[in-house]
């Protein structure tokens, strides 16, 4: 499902989440007004016949609810948003009118009577998957971007070498030098042919770059 | 005689046994279609270079057909700093350039590698090892080396360096000069030294630049 899809999915569960406790608080409102949904029966057709009364209730109330708001189910799937009856007789555009806007309605209708506890689960489901699709996008980006601190420290240690580059090119068949990242640490290498400076001379280097790893190395390069 | 890329090369005037690589394939500034390769492989220390421009005396280059060189091509124009070691040779009278690269075939322009192209794959084609593979490791700040009768070292700096899984070299001595392609055929850059564990490469774009070329042929 891409981010749109998950942008539109959001928008219309949280309308019809919202629309669905306006319904509920007016079918409850007319269910306390009427004695024969109000109060449970005894007999069982009884009970049957007061919920089918009160489900009936509600899909009145949802279609209402949903003709009043504008909730075309099908302007909602498509453009994630609701009907703006003032605009379109601004505009005198009747288009609302016609069966298919009314169909939408009484959708849209039937879906809000399932009641705001449906649509608040419905919320949560769709909030899971877009977080979990965030992190897993999130996760993907990791192990794709390389890591881009190792090589803050590598610009770093070359920019400390090339502050003594003047003094490593004085001794003797120096051949240059190599920064390597092994497992995530890394290794200054200072390259010689031939033969490795004295002693002192790797001391004062070692010690210029305590707290770097650095080693000395001959190496055989050839052109 | 035909020129193509992997064959052996070497400036006239020196032993047979010092030989670089026929690289492959560019434009030059006039849309000619030459060959490139490292500044070190023609080198000739009589050459008595003058902005790079080479005294035609010893501009001379042998290519190496069926074991035995013969003088094919020539010294057009190269170039040599801290970034760069490259030449491009043109094929005299009577020699025509192939710009096919044994097994991988025509190029595709060039490739700027970064650092997060690290572990892409890269191929050549040299005139010692033939054809290797290896991965490209990241960049190596600053590595040199002696030209011939010259004391000082020449440092070449931001080298791509390539290693193999095997630990076989991916380039030896002579492959100096082998375009290093990706699978794309794009050029990412020219052998140039190596260490017998990894093999080192200037980079295309440098080239691009320097030597006023064009990979895209």
């Amino acid at each position: 499902m891409s981010p749109d899809a998950l942008n539109l999915l959001y928008t219309i569960v949280t309308i019809l989440f919202i629309l669905s406790m306006i319904s509920e608080r007016i079918s409850n409102l007319i269910k306390l007004k009427t004695n024969h949904l109000k109060l449970k029966r005894v007999s069982p057709s009884g009970e049957k016949d007061r919920e089918r009364g009160i489900m009936w209730l509600a899909i009145i109330s949802g279609c209402i609810v949903a003709l009043f708001s504008g909730a075309d189910f099908f302007t909602l799937i498509e453009k994630g948003k609701l009907v703006t009856y003032a605009d379109l007789i601004k505009e005198k555009d009747l288009s609302f009118l016609i069966p298919k806007t009314l169909i939408g309605i009484f959708l849209s209708g039937v879906f809000i009577s399932l009641g705001s506890k449906f649509w608040h689960d419905m919320l949560d489901i769709v909030l899971q998957v877009a977080n979990l699709k965030k992190s897993l996008a999130e996760q993907q980006a990791q192990a794709v971007a390389p890591d881009k601190s190792i090589d803050v420290l590598k610009n770093k240690l070359v920019q400390k070498t090339e502050t003594v580059l003047p003094k490593l090119k004085q001794l003797k068949d120096f051949a240059g030098y190599d920064v390597f990242i092994i497992d995530g640490i890394l290794t200054l290498h200072l390259k010689f042919f031939n033969q490795l400076p004295g002693a002192e001379e790797q001391k004062w280097y070692k010690d210029y770059f305590s707290g770097d790893n650095v080693e000395f190395n001959l190496t055989n390069l050839h052109r | 005689m035909l020129i193509a890329p992997g064959q052996r090369l070497i400036n006239s005037h020196k032993p047979a046994t010092d030989f670089g690589t026929v690289g492959g394939p560019v434009r030059n500034a006039a849309g000619k279609l030459v060959m490139l390769t490292c500044y070190h492989c023609v080198f000739m220390d009589k050459m008595k270079w003058d902005e790079f421009t080479p005294n035609p005396i010893y501009a001379g280059v042998s290519i190496a057909q069926n074991g035995v060189f013969n003088e094919a091509a020539a010294v057009e124009r190269c170039f040599r700093d801290d970034d760069v070691d490259a030449a491009m040779i043109h094929a005299q009278p009577g020699n025509t350039i192939d710009p096919s690269i044994p097994i991988f075939g025509k190029t595709n322009g060039l490739i700027a590698l970064s650092d997060d192209d690290r572990g892409t794959w890269l191929r050549k084609y040299g005139a010692t090892t033939q054809d290797t593979y290896g991965q490209f490791l990241g960049f190596t700040p600053m590595l040199g080396f002696r030209y011939e009768t010259e004391t000082s070292i020449h440092y070449l700096h931001n080298l791509i360096r390539i290693g193999t899984p095997t630990g076989k070299p991916f380039s030896e001595k002579g492959d100096s000069g082998s375009f290093v392609l990706n699978g794309a055929n794009q050029v990412a850059g020219i052998i140039v030294m190596g260490d017998g564990t990894y093999s080192y490469a200037i980079q295309a774009t440098l080239l691009e630049s320097r030597l006023t070329l064009q990979f895209q042929i």
